[in-house]
């Protein structure tokens, strides 16, 4: 377990003194400081007065606060979302083959840390990284809103960490391309497979209604039956962010599928890893 | 672990995997539609009030006194509802689309709803003794400040003989008939040609809106102008009846809403969605805001307490509701999406058939 986390807290040093990693948080900061100064909020009691961007006048329907944020934190949930996603694809891809690079790999093998130890710490390193970032811009977003408006609320942060534990579930396919295969494209081109598969995956039920019957159909719905959801995960995320109430039933359920797919594809990687030799 | 094992983790986590997000796989309740609000005459609104325009212009009446005259040329009312329901200050008046209302998706759903067993029974019955069929047959009913309801409609083939066998008709004027009983007791009722019962505490007050509209009393100025007959139900309400509809604890919004509103125009749209409109007006543009502002902030806090207690049908429907300031005024715009109507009316209707079920005898 030690060398789990010491792997872990290796990967998120690595991953400070990469520029990607800074370009997202200075991003990150950006939007953050953008809303805070250019945003004005009239509030009376809960209640949404006027929503002024630059001083003009955006909306002047009388709402409960919440309500009229509502497409301000689905926006931001989405772009946290997806954008996260799309970058932490890019951003991680590389993770994995370094870790396998020649001399490296022959270092940590020689470190008293068992090969399951440096994938799962590897995994973990990538979930504490997405974890932060999401909880950054999120967490920002919130007390700047809470701040502006009063209405202190952490679901922002929950469907920020949605998006983080569903693109844990995208690396893991991306951790076992790369043990199957030392190559950041082919990595890459994986978690950006998973992604758009998983989008679709989302609206299975929906597309299955398209299909005729026959081979097709069915091997459509194999297939999709063990993708990560990403686009219903998305969509719960705008929601939770939105104050919609959704079904913690099915939601929880979904989270533990995401982290059974994350953990089954971690898994793949450790028997592949077992059996090489370097 | 040996290393075979690990493949068998992972197929056992896929298995899991697929299992654990199939149960995300049901359809999802999309979010609410945007329900249109009732905001000026529609086309068919204005084809409607083209059509009812059956009084035609009739001259000023000679023997008037030159006090009860109008000042001024108003525009001629030709509606005989609208001509019936004359502006008295402080009082409602209100025009339920009956019609409109029995054939909108609402009406339909609470017919579903109230028209079992018995219920269906018993209105065969009525259809037959009174001759007339009150889903189809009856057009409008108002309320009017001057203490009249009427009802509009088709009343050709009415058994008012069913009314007692001591009850006198009396005619009255070119169109109309006044039923009585021969004790003078009880409320006044009338007829106006085949189209219009009329009904007062008061008998005076039926003769003389029998009279504008027969032209022997100059008209009196429309409690509701033709333009705002839009929507299913229609009217004006005092400001003092709306300050009664808020909760007695809310005694503050009360006063305010007494001491700024002075007009507050009602109309509800019951076409799809029910979207309910309240336009309020008053004549200090400082009061009219911060009564809007003072609405919002209820509605507001009215929806955090029902989240709080978890009441997830109040919340859904307080999300919809919002108040749109303009200038000199502001428009209280509620809406009751019709998934979540027949989501509460079938849980309604079930309980009642229940009820029924066990009330009714061996």
């Amino acid at each position: 377990m030690n060398g789990t986390i010491a792997v872990a807290l290796d990967l998120l040093r690595e991953s400070i003194s990469r520029r990607w990693f800074l370009a997202l948080g200075a991003a990150i900061t950006l939007v953050l400081v953008f809303l805070g100064l250019a945003l004005r909020l009239d509030v009376v009691d809960g209640a949404l007065a006027a929503t002024r961007l630059f001083g003009t006048a955006l909306d002047n329907d009388i709402r409960s606060v919440d309500v009229a944020l509502r497409p301000v934190f689905e926006a931001a949930a989405d772009a946290i979302f997806y954008g996260g996603l799309a970058f932490g694809v890019l951003a991680c891809a590389d993770f994995g083959p370094s870790l396998l690079a020649p001399g490296r790999i022959e270092h940590l093998l020689a470190l008293p840390v068992r090969r399951h130890e440096l994938l799962a710490g590897t995994y973990l390193g990538v979930l504490l990284l997405a974890c932060a970032g999401a909880l950054y811009g999120a967490g920002g977003l919130a007390l700047i809103l809470g701040a502006k408006t009063g209405v202190w609320t952490l679901r922002p942060l929950a469907a920020a960490l949605l998006a983080a534990v569903t693109f844990t579930a995208i690396y893991g396919a991306m951790l076992a391309a790369a043990v199957f295969a030392r190559s950041s494209a082919l990595s890459a081109a994986v978690g950006a497979a998973l992604f758009v598969c998983g989008i679709v995956a989302g609206y299975r039920d929906e597309l299955l209604a398209a299909f005729e019957p026959g081979v097709g159909r069915e091997a459509f719905a194999g297939i999709t039956l063990v993708l990560p959801r990403v686009s219903a995960l998305a969509r719960t995320a705008a929601d939770i962010a939105a104050s919609r109430p959704v079904d913690l039933a099915v939601v929880a359920a979904m989270l533990a599928g995401v982290f059974a797919f994350g953990f089954a594809m971690l898994a793949l990687a450790v028997w592949r890893f077992e059996g090489r030799d370097f | 672990m040996r290393r075979r094992s690990w493949l068998l983790v992972t197929i056992a986590l896929l298995g899991a995997a697929a299992f654990l997000m199939s149960r995300g796989d049901a359809p999802r309740r999309e979010p609410q539609a945007r329900v249109s609000f009732p905001r000026a005459l529609r086309p068919a609104e204005a084809q409607r009030l083209e059509a009812r325009r059956t009084l035609g212009e009739r001259p000023a009446p000679e023997h008037v006194p030159a006090a009860e005259a109008p000042p001024g040329r108003m525009p001629p009312v030709l509606d005989p509802v609208l001509a019936s329901l004359p502006a008295v200050p402080g009082r409602s008046a209100v025009v339920v689309e009956a019609n409109a209302l029995r054939h909108s998706p609402i009406g339909e759903l609470l017919l579903d709803c109230l028209l079992t067993g018995g219920d269906a029974r018993r209105l065969d019955e009525a259809r037959e003794e009174l001759g007339i069929d009150p889903l189809e047959d009856v057009d409008r009913v108002a309320f009017g400040g001057n203490g009249v309801l009427l009802v509009s409609g088709n009343f050709a083939s009415a058994k008012w003989d069913a009314l007692g066998e001591d009850v006198r008709t009396e005619r009255y004027g070119d169109k109309a008939r006044f039923f009585g009983r021969a004790d003078h007791g009880g409320d006044a009722l009338a007829v106006w040609g085949d189209e219009l019962v009329l009904l007062a505490d008061d008998r005076r007050e039926l003769e003389q809106t029998i009279d504008r509209l027969e032209g022997r009393l100059p008209p009196a100025p429309p409690a509701i102008d033709e333009s705002s007959t839009y929507g299913e139900i229609y009217g004006v309400i005092s400001a003092e009846q709306l300050a009664n509809l808020i909760p007695a604890q809310e005694q503050g919004l009360r006063d305010r809403v007494r001491e700024a509103a002075e007009r507050v125009e009602l109309h509800v749209d019951a076409t799809g969605d029910v979207g309910i409109v309240a336009d309020v007006e008053g004549p200090q543009e400082a009061l009219v805001r911060d009564l809007g502002k003072s609405l919002g902030a209820a509605l507001s806090l009215a929806r955090v307490k029902a989240r709080a207690e978890g009441d997830d049908e109040l919340v859904e429907l307080l999300d919809l509701a919002r108040v749109r300031p303009q200038a000199g005024r502001f428009a209280l715009e509620l809406a009751l999406p019709l998934e979540l109507l027949q989501r509460h009316l079938g849980g309604g209707c079930r309980a009642g058939d229940e009820v029924r079920a066990t009330e009714a005898p061996e």
